[in-house]
């Protein structure tokens, strides 16, 4: 991809690709450095890497990069979930929408990361295998799995309201 | 088809965007007949979840690049190559050349003379029956008037070169003989080495029909040998007892087995001389010590 077709996929994707992550690890910081570590790796395999695909490859390399730092931080993400759930005991009376959040973050990352990608990017079940790396067979069950667990999530946290 | 026990997975499949148009229509005229299910199917599609478009990243321009290029460019370093290590000499490592000492290499010395004279001891005492062993001799057919031979009993070892009987008025040692082809009336045979001392008592045997050997003298026996032996027969008195008309060849032969012998005696002196230099001279001699004579080597028995 010439330096063109990256400045572009930079303003079609970055924003894109920002909020995939940013929904996933719920810190902005971590987003950004996660996402300009994502661009990094494609400015600098910027020969090998197809103008066509390359939307597919940086939500490839983000997603990976993701999952590290999830690993690196294991503590700090629980600690975050921890402090969401003592939030809904204190009371709050978040909206729907709220509550679909909080049910999110309770999955684990790669189910968030299956329906963001599913609907946010409206990627289809065999492109979110590739970004990680399933087969979409195991895409389509791992995504309906998620979709129930967080169904029943949302059903539990609205009989606690 | 949708059904009231599939129309779970139809719904995630809805929700997932993974439908045809026909299949979509499908599942909502369902949904439309089976009023029940509104609820839960509404619920799936609020699971999905809409682009937060308000969500960007925040600075573009650290994506772009130009940035990179930047950062690749400006906070680029070269080496500074007028730095170097103080004490590099502290830093090489030399390993000393391993030192052989005089006293390893007068034994490894030491050894091998010993090893050598030791294979030369015994190389050279089996070099007699080397130079005896199958030595061709033209001999006439009337070597096999040597009847009495055939007549003996058989021994295992067919191959010796002479088999020992005990009987009375038999040749007591047999000289083996192999036939092999020869030209016109003469037959080749291959005389296998005899032992001195069984020649010899062949010789004081009985009387039997000495065989006529019409043999030449072979080149490979020196001239002095061959005079030698031709002096020995000339000696041997005519009117002896035994009439046994020797060899000429095998007496050449048995004066050349004297004579190696005579040269291993005389090479074993100079051995002998050698180790007293190395290994010094008894000063004392005793009569009544033993010794037990290992090559050139006596080693004193201990009382």
């Amino acid at each position: 991809m010439t330096e063109r077709d990256y400045n572009n996929c930079v303003s079609a994707h970055a924003d894109g690709v920002y909020r995939f992550i940013l929904k996933n690890l719920q810190h902005e910081e971590d987003a950004r450095d996660v996402v300009q570590s994502a661009f990094e790796k494609m400015w600098l395999n910027r020969d090998k890497v197809n103008a066509a695909t390359a939307k597919s490859y940086l939500f490839t390399v983000a997603y990976n990069q993701m999952i590290d730092h999830i690993r690196k931080n294991k503590r700090i993400v629980l600690k975050d979930e921890f402090s969401e759930e003592t939030k809904i005991d204190q009371g709050e009376i978040p909206s729907f929408k709220k509550e679909l959040e909080k049910a999110l973050q309770q999955l684990t990352p790669l189910q968030k990361s299956l329906i963001l990608l599913k609907d946010y990017e409206g990627y289809s079940y065999e492109e979110i295998g590739k970004i990680t790396a399933l087969n979409a067979s195991q895409v389509k069950v791992y995504l309906h799995r998620a979709r129930i667990q967080l169904k029943e999530i949302v059903g539990k946290l609205e009989n606690i309201i | 088809m949708i059904n009231l026990s599939n129309y779970e997975d139809w719904f995630l499949l809805y929700a997932d965007g993974e439908l045809t148009v026909a299949e979509q229509e499908a599942v909502l005229k369902f949904v439309k007949q089976n009023p029940s299910l509104q609820e839960e199917f509404d619920l799936m599609m609020g699971m999905r979840f809409q682009p937060e478009t308000e969500i960007k990243f925040a600075d573009h321009s650290t994506l772009t690049a130009e940035y990179f290029n930047e950062l690749e460019t400006t906070y680029s370093f070269e080496p500074d190559l007028s730095i170097q290590f103080p004490n590099k000499e502290n830093l090489y490592k030399r390993t000393a050349a391993p030192v052989i000492s005089m006293f390893r290499f007068a034994a490894v010395a030491a050894s091998t003379i010993v090893t050598a004279g030791l294979i030369w001891w015994f190389v050279g005492t089996n070099s007699v029956d080397q130079t005896l062993v199958k030595t061709e001799v033209n001999v006439t057919p009337e070597v096999n008037s040597i009847e009495p031979i055939n007549n003996l009993p058989q021994t295992n070892n067919t191959n010796s070169s002479v088999s020992k009987v005990n009987a009375t008025n038999q040749v007591a040692f047999v000289v083996n003989r192999k036939p092999v082809a020869g030209e016109g009336n003469e037959q080749k045979y291959i005389v296998e080495p005899p032992v001195e001392e069984g020649v010899k008592e062949f010789v004081a045997r009985e009387q039997i029909a000495a065989p006529v050997y019409t043999e030449q003298p072979r080149s490979n026996f020196s001239q002095e040998a061959i005079q030698a032996a031709q002096a020995r027969i000339n000696e041997t008195p005519s009117t002896a007892t035994p009439v046994y008309t020797s060899s000429p060849i095998n007496t050449a032969l048995l004066i050349e087995a004297e004579m190696d012998s005579e040269k291993q005696v005389r090479g074993r002196g100079i051995l002998r001389k050698i180790s007293r230099t190395l290994l010094g001279e008894r000063k004392e001699e005793d009569d009544n010590q033993k010794y037990i004579q290992l090559a050139v080597f006596s080693i004193p028995v201990q009382k």
